[in-house]
């Protein structure tokens, strides 16, 4: 009895020494595994490992993210019917086909969250690489970072025109940023792609093996060549021998060249050999390094079938007859659209359910399309590819050397040397097996560019720099559109967090 | 079974019980045990003080004992009933009248560290002990009170079982935080948040996974509890400080009570069926409607009702075996329970396991004693795949597909297998056997309080408590299933891990100065939280049947994380209750948070608070025979909140699961996750309280009012960034909310007579919530938009908006004025268009007996409150067809099919509902000439009846619309529906 009760009094004074002595008072969280912005930036290696991030938000411009949505759905080659089977329907999608778009459009809105989100990344590692201890040997991937920023200001410069302009990471809520307008926009992408570009390793001086698919020189030369090339409508001053001069920079590198045919820019066994490819973006979707989804969202249901898919396509994205109608028949390029009957690889019909052959026809019913409706266009072909789930490995492709030979061409014909102009648009014809051209328009230019880079994003910028933006009409777009839709409204919700920003005008 | 339990038992009291004494001079002692009235009270518990000899009485009220010595002491205790204690002398018969534990005000309540008598209480509490007790199948533990008090609103999120509650004490505080209450099991506080936002793991193409959290209390046995308390003003939950804000929940397990051993069994068997179905077109009214609207037929001639189909008559059982008894030095329980619960949609059962032991051991006369507490409790269940964020194209939800899918399919083709509208239409069926998802939840927890009276009055309690659990979760879709034949089979792996624990010190002192009796309590606590977890994705599998079972028969992994993340609760607290006379009563708490989770300089918070009451009854003036007790209280205190995750406070870079290639080479992505708020501060609540407390009658009328009104500040919300930002949002303090409301319980003994009885018990309460202000110095927030639309053709805008002057739960969009040329006509601009809130909420249950015949009757009900049906938004339009079949009120409203979906007034509905919750009739066996101490049986219905105008399932479920764990007010959509079910019952003890 005794010693059990001298037990129970050890076991009472121990619990409270217990107490006692583990009440610590120290609050530190502990962090397992999230590293500090103040002492991760280091080495190249760690560096690199959040500007790929970047690179990898930025691909949503070339990928079937909104801002590549909002890119082409406006234009007379795109098209999303809501299917009479179910799927597909959104107000927002139409709004955009038929040029309504407003404040409240959730498209639009992601777009500009997701593009923004690329800038705002790209100013947190920028300013990270920056106070780093070693950010004197860091040069070449700061500079690769403010391209990557310049760059995700050109595209909210080209979809919204006037947005706010900020190089630090974290914004200061009691001065928020203030709307700048397109022209100082303009000046700032193009000022911080050429100091970006003193610092980038030219094409010349890399490995490409080991060093595709950064940036390099070349590709932000050509970058600059599109901005340029749509100066005029940025700013209201032309800026055609700048265009020239970005075009033959990348031309006198020697490094690039076309490609036999369009079709292998697109494939997933090419890529980094291509000789015509600027810049991409690396998909490997086995490695769980992003996806290509351009088949779920475009391919009719039986395509499974002809391409031996592991999965079933979703038969969304389309394009329309007034896109078919721009290509002769013996136009190479006319292969990368699916129309009327469907085959197999090898010719033979492919089958309904009912036994009858699939006939894609044109779309004509944008609520309750039946699934054959709507053509189809196949540039990242599946043939070749290692596919996880519905996530194809064909890189993203975002600048070609064939858009440096037309942009180029472009500005030497508004400059007058249509001779000049006349030999790059045959030469980027020839290769697709196109007639050649005797004499030259601007329509063919637009023509030719529309042929040459249907559903790579840049319908939408050349509609406006041609004007038939707004004076085209066709299937589903069947008023002229007021000028100032060439950009989008500034999403309400942005407005909201931030009511610095001011609405484009008529919005 | 219980030969299997009793050595296990025995041997564990040995360890701590020490030698006892042997037996002398032997005499028999018999008697009578009866109520006041006469009226004999079976299954007293009749024990010799200080031993183990104990007896009991049968159901004529007679006992026999035979005792030592006659100096022995014999006590005499029964639930309901104020114990006594008789000295033997030499009296060989004993009669005993036992007083009623006096009309509720003797009843001892258990608040924050310590127990009060409810006629001491200065703060606003209600407590439902065993006997009063929902009865029949309960899903969960919070069921048992539900209903039974005011200001505490307990809504099952859906039918499922083992469904999530939405439990709110008066409102909700917080606009985007937890709102949901701390509880405490048996003194230890526990965390609900572990595992929450684990739960979603949906992703592209498998958006079938996400479903709701599991309830945290799934692994306590309902049988096991004792009494519920919920603290709701701020002087009862001060002493728990910065997670007092919602409310606290305070369980009590059962304890041994000193005795012979009495072992109770009870088993229980129910049958469930589908509570309500929608009414969507039969085949024929599809293909007649098709044909009406020339729209092409894809008719396979069958006729399905597809709802019939997926909802089964739903099977459960439950048993239950406890043991109690001890000494009068140590006492025991211990309980073993199985219970096994089917869906009523196919595929969807929860199993569980549940069991208990708790000791009690009193030493050095009655100076020392350890309370002991250990609970271990399994489920296993099987979720059906029902999804409250449907987008807009593959089915993902078994029950939308069975209202959309295509009537005039049957279920299997010619060769056996499953008919799909490809590509986005999948056979209802086909989820039940096609997309598995097992949840396995494993939670140990003991506590361990040791309480040392130092020198009278000063005593010191150490309490321990260890909470360890796991949830292991497995899913697997098929790859013959359109769903998963993209992916070649896809299987989910998660484990995840919580533990935390606790130690308490706390020095009570506890005296009694002439007519002041002080009772003050000061301690320390310190808790640990830790969160684990690992899931694995993959794909491409050669054969279904390896599953999650042989991931290495995958081709590709698709994904690989594991996190862990912890925190700390470091907190000192005092509490004083001064009693002068029975008539003045003050109460002051203050609790000093400091919690990791904030910024560094902001990590303590302070939280007091003080009341008083007044026994007027007491008073010598008072002279009313009709007023047995009246007392008032005030009260005023601060609580605060501090759900707001871990690693809030920091800036942090973290690595996703996702890479990308340079040279080949696969680079991990390494990025922002959040940028710090070092100004990061706990939300806090002001809360002022008035109530009356009253008993009338000598008991057979008592109740009580109160009075609220408070209010929350630096609300912690999560901003949108204005951007550029790599981080989209950000939590910061912002705004404030106010709650205000009154409260009534009243319970009435109508009429007691010896052979019939009956007793009602009303509750109501009305609380009134308002956003004050989204604003703090540095954000200027109007309105913050939430609870995004779902569905095909809706998906994108939000259904709710924050906003100051209205109610959390409110609904804003455009006004519907009519239908007409077969378009809706909407307002031509959006306005508040209705409240998730009701004005207010009762229950009322009633207990009959007659003879040995009891009937109880509990109704509960909510009035003013509106629902968006979701549900029917998405699938009353003609433009879903043909792909996807409607509501026969589609066709009937004249909308037409061109028109698109709207979200408008048009389907925000009255949701005010009168539910009978719960209706048992028992029969109570006379057990006299055999050997049981009580035996009944019943038989229970449980939602049998639901009177509302609401259209769709059920006006009371809330929707996880959102994703994010935590379901907004009031949004019906695609709920796992509810069950009616019958439940027949016996409890026996020997």
């Amino acid at each position: 009895m005794n010693t059990y009760i001298s037990k129970v009094k050890l076991l009472v004074l121990a619990t409270i020494i217990l107490a006692d002595f583990s009440g610590c008072t120290k609050l530190d969280e502990e962090t397992f595994g999230s590293l500090s912005p103040d002492n991760y930036y280091r080495t190249e290696k760690e560096g690199l490992s959040s500007v790929v991030g970047v690179y990898s938000l930025l691909s949503q411009v070339v990928h079937i993210g909104d801002p590549w949505r909002i890119a082409e759905f406006g234009t007379d080659e795109f098209v999303v019917p809501g299917r009479a089977s179910g799927g597909w329907f959104d107000q927002n999608q139409i709004d955009i086909i038929q040029h309504k778009a407003k404040p409240d459009n959730g498209r639009a809105a992601n777009a500009w969250v997701n593009i923004f989100q690329e800038i705002g990344t790209s100013n947190a590692v920028l300013q990270s690489l920056e106070t780093s201890p070693n950010s004197a040997n860091l040069k070449a991937l700061i500079a690769e970072t403010r391209a990557l920023r310049a760059y995700g200001y050109f595209y909210a410069m080209d979809l919204w025109g006037n947005v706010p302009i900020v190089t630090t990471a974290r914004i200061d809520p009691s001065n928020l940023p203030k709307t700048n307008t397109r022209k100082e926009v303009f000046d700032f992408v193009t000022t911080e792609m050429l100091k970006a570009i003193e610092d980038l390793p030219s094409t010349k001086d890399v490995n490409k093996s080991a060093y595709y698919p950064r940036f390099t020189k070349e590709a932000i030369y050509a970058a600059l060549a599109t901005v340029y090339l749509n100066g005029l409508v940025y700013t209201g001053t032309a800026y055609w021998d700048k265009t020239i001069e970005m075009c033959d920079k990348v031309i006198n590198s020697q490094k690039y060249s076309l490609e036999p045919s369009v079709a292998d820019c697109f494939k997933s066994t090419n890529e980094d050999k291509s000789t015509e490819l600027i810049s991409t973006f690396s998909i490997d979707a086995t490695k769980n390094a992003g996806g290509n989804q351009f088949i779920l969202y475009t391919q009719h249901a039986l395509d499974q079938k002809k391409y031996s898919l592991p999965f079933i396509p979703a038969d969304g994205y389309s394009t329309t007859q007034e896109a078919l109608d721009r290509y002769e028949d013996k136009d190479a390029r006319k292969g990368l659209i699916e129309f009327g009957p469907q085959t197999y690889l090898d010719g033979t019909p492919l089958l309904l359910p009912n036994g009858q052959q699939l006939v894609l026809v044109p779309v004509k019913d944008l609520v309750g399309a039946e699934d054959n409706e709507g053509y189809k266009v196949l540039k990242y072909t599946p043939v070749g590819t290692k596919w996880s789930g519905f996530n194809g490995d064909n890189d993203l492709v975002l600048i070609r050397y064939s858009d440096i030979l037309l942009m180029k061409a472009e500005a030497q014909f508004r400059t007058g040397a249509v001779s000049a102009a006349l030999g790059l648009i045959n030469q980027v014809r020839t290769r697709s097996n196109a007639t050649a051209l005797q004499s030259l328009t601007l329509k063919d230019i637009e023509n030719e560019r529309a042929r040459e880079f249907i559903w790579e994003g840049h319908r939408r910028r050349d509609m406006i720099r041609f004007g038939t933006y707004f004076t085209g009409t066709w299937k589903f777009k069947i008023a002229e559109t007021p000028d100032w839709r060439g950009i989008y409204p500034i999403p309400s919700q942005q407005i909201n967090a931030n009511p610095n920003l001011k609405q484009n005008p008529n919005y | 079974m219980k030969k299997r339990l009793l050595p296990i038992l025995i041997l564990f009291t040995i360890t701590i019980l020490c030698a006892q004494s042997a037996l002398a001079q032997r005499m028999t002692v018999r008697g009578k045990i009866a109520k006041e009235d006469g009226t004999p009270i079976p299954a007293v518990s009749v024990l010799v003080k200080g031993t183990t000899n104990g007896a009991s009485t049968d159901n004529n009220g007679e006992y026999s004992i035979i005792v030592a010595k006659p100096t022995d002491v014999l006590i005499f205790s029964s639930v309901g009933f104020e114990d006594q204690e008789i000295p033997v002398r030499n009296q060989g018969n004993i009669n005993v009248k036992m007083a009623i534990a006096n009309n509720k005000l003797n009843e001892v309540v258990v608040v924050g560290y310590g127990t009060q008598r409810q006629k001491d209480l200065t703060g606003a509490v209600s407590t439902v002990t065993s006997k009063d007790f929902n009865e029949g199948q309960l899903l969960s533990p919070q069921q048992l009170i539900q209903g039974k008090m005011a200001g505490v609103n307990i809504s099952v999120n859906s039918g499922k079982p083992g469904a999530s509650n939405t439990v709110r004490v008066r409102g909700g505080t917080s606009l985007t935080q937890s709102n949901d209450p701390l509880y405490v099991i048996d003194g230890v506080p526990i965390s609900t948040t572990s595992g929450v936002s684990q739960s979603n793991i949906r992703g592209n193409g498998t958006d079938v996974f996400d479903q709701e959290p599991i309830n945290p209390l799934m692994t306590l046995n309902p049988n096991d509890i004792e009494s519920v308390t919920v603290l709701k003003d701020a002087s009862s939950t001060a002493i728990y400080g910065s997670r007092g804000a919602n409310g606290v929940i305070v369980i009590t397990t059962k304890k041994g009570r000193a005795g012979r051993t009495q072992v109770t069994y009870s088993a229980s068997a129910g049958i469930s069926t589908v509570a309500k179905k929608l009414d969507v077109l039969s085949a024929d009214e599809y293909r007649k409607v098709l044909k009406d609207l020339a729209l092409t037929i894809d008719d396979k001639g069958a006729s399905t009702n597809w709802q019939d189909e997926i909802y089964r008559k739903a099977h459960s059982q439950d048993h239950y075996l406890s043991f109690n008894g001890g000494s009068e030095n140590t006492t025991y329980r211990a309980s073993l329970s199985y219970g096994n619960q089917e869906g009523i949609m196919l595929g969807s059962k929860l199993q569980r396991t549940n069991a208990r032991i708790n000791i009690n051991h009193s030493a050095l006369n009655d100076r020392l004693t350890f309370d002991m507490r250990i609970n271990y409790g399994q489920t296993f269940s099987n979720a059906a795949p029902v999804s409250n964020t449907v987008g807009s194209e593959q089915g993902t939800s078994m029950n939308y597909e069975s209202y959309v899918f295509n009537p005039t399919y049957p279920i299997y083709d010619a060769n056996g297998n499953y008919y799909y509208v490809r590509p986005y239409r999948i056979n209802p069926v086909s989820f039940s056997t096609d997309v598995l998802d097992e949840r396995i939840n494993k939670r140990f927890s003991g506590s361990l309080s040791t309480t040392y009276k130092i020198l009278n009055p000063l005593s010191i309690n150490v309490n321990l408590g260890y909470v360890d659990e796991t949830i292991d979760r497995n899913s697997y879709i098929k790859q013959t299933n359109p769903l998963g034949e993209g992916m070649g089979g896809y299987a989910s792996v998660q484990k995840l891990g919580d533990h935390s624990k606790l130690l308490e010190t706390t020095l009570r002192f506890n005296k009694k100065y002439g007519k002041l009796g002080i009772d003050a309590i000061g301690g320390y606590s310190y808790q640990y939280f830790v969160d684990e977890g690992d899931r694995t994705t993959a794909s491409g599998f050669l054969s279904d049947e390896f599953k999650w079972y042989s991931l290495q028969a995958a081709s590709s992994v698709q994904s690989v994380s594991t996190f862990k993340q912890s925190n700390k609760l470091i907190s000192f607290y005092g509490r004083a209750n001064l009693n002068y006379d029975d008539r003045f009563l003050v109460t002051g708490t203050v609790r000093r948070d400091g919690s990791s989770r904030f910024g560094s300089g902001n990590k303590w918070g302070v939280f007091p608070s003080g009341s008083v009451a007044w026994r007027v009854s007491k008073e010598k003036f008072f002279k009313s025979k009709a007023i047995s007790d009246l007392k008032v209280r005030v009260s005023y205190g601060v609580t605060g909140n501090q759900e707001i995750g871990n690693l809030n406070s920091l800036t942090t870079l973290g690595a996703s699961t996702n890479g990308y290639l340079v040279g080949g080479q696969r680079i991990t992505i390494v990025l922002p996750q959040q940028y710090a708020n070092p100004d990061l501060k706990w939300e806090q609540t002001a809360q002022v309280d008035g109530g009356v407390d009253f008993n009338l009658l000598n008991g057979k009328i008592h109740g009580s009012i109160d009075y609220y009104k408070k209010k929350t500040s630096d609300l912690l919300f999560r901003l949108d960034v204005p951007s550029p930002s790599s981080i989209p949002t950000q939590l910061a303090n912002i705004g404030s909310v106010e709650n205000k409301g009154i409260e009534i319980e009243l319970g009435y003994r109508i009429i007691e007579n010896k052979d019939f009885s009956w007793e009602a018990n009303i509750n109501f309460s009305r609380n009134k919530n308002k956003v004050l202000s989204l604003s703090n110095e540095l954000f200027q927030g109007k309105d913050i938009k939430t609870s995004p639309l779902q569905g095909q053709g809706l998906s994108g805008p939000y259904a709710q908006i924050i906003t100051p002057g209205q109610p959390l739960g409110t609904f804003y969009g455009r006004k519907f004025l009519e239908i007409k040329g077969g378009v809706e006509i909407l307002g031509d601009r959006d306005t508040v268009i209705g409240v998730a809130q009701p004005d207010f909420t009762f229950g009322f249950s009633n207990s009959f007996n007659y003879k040995n015949w009891t009937l109880g009757i509990n109704l509960r009900g909510s009035k003013g409150n509106e629902v968006f049906n979701l549900t029917a938004n998405n699938l009353a339009y003609l433009s879903n067809l043909p792909g996807r079949n409607v509501f026969k009120q589609a066709v009937t409203d004249g909308v037409t099919r061109d028109q698109p979906k709207k979200y408008s007034s048009r389907w925000i509905e009255n949701g005010s509902y009168t539910r009978l919750d719960n209706i048992t009739l028992g029969y109570t066996f006379n057990v006299k000439k055999s050997f049981l101490t009580n035996a009944k049986i019943y038989v229970s219905g449980q939602n049998l009846l639901l009177i509302t105008k609401y259209k769709g399932l059920d006006p009371e479920v809330n929707s996880d619309v959102s994703a994010t764990g935590v379901p907004p007010l009031g949004i019906d959509y695609l709920a796992y529906p509810r069950a009616k079910t019958v439940t027949v019952g016996l409890n026996v003890s020997f």
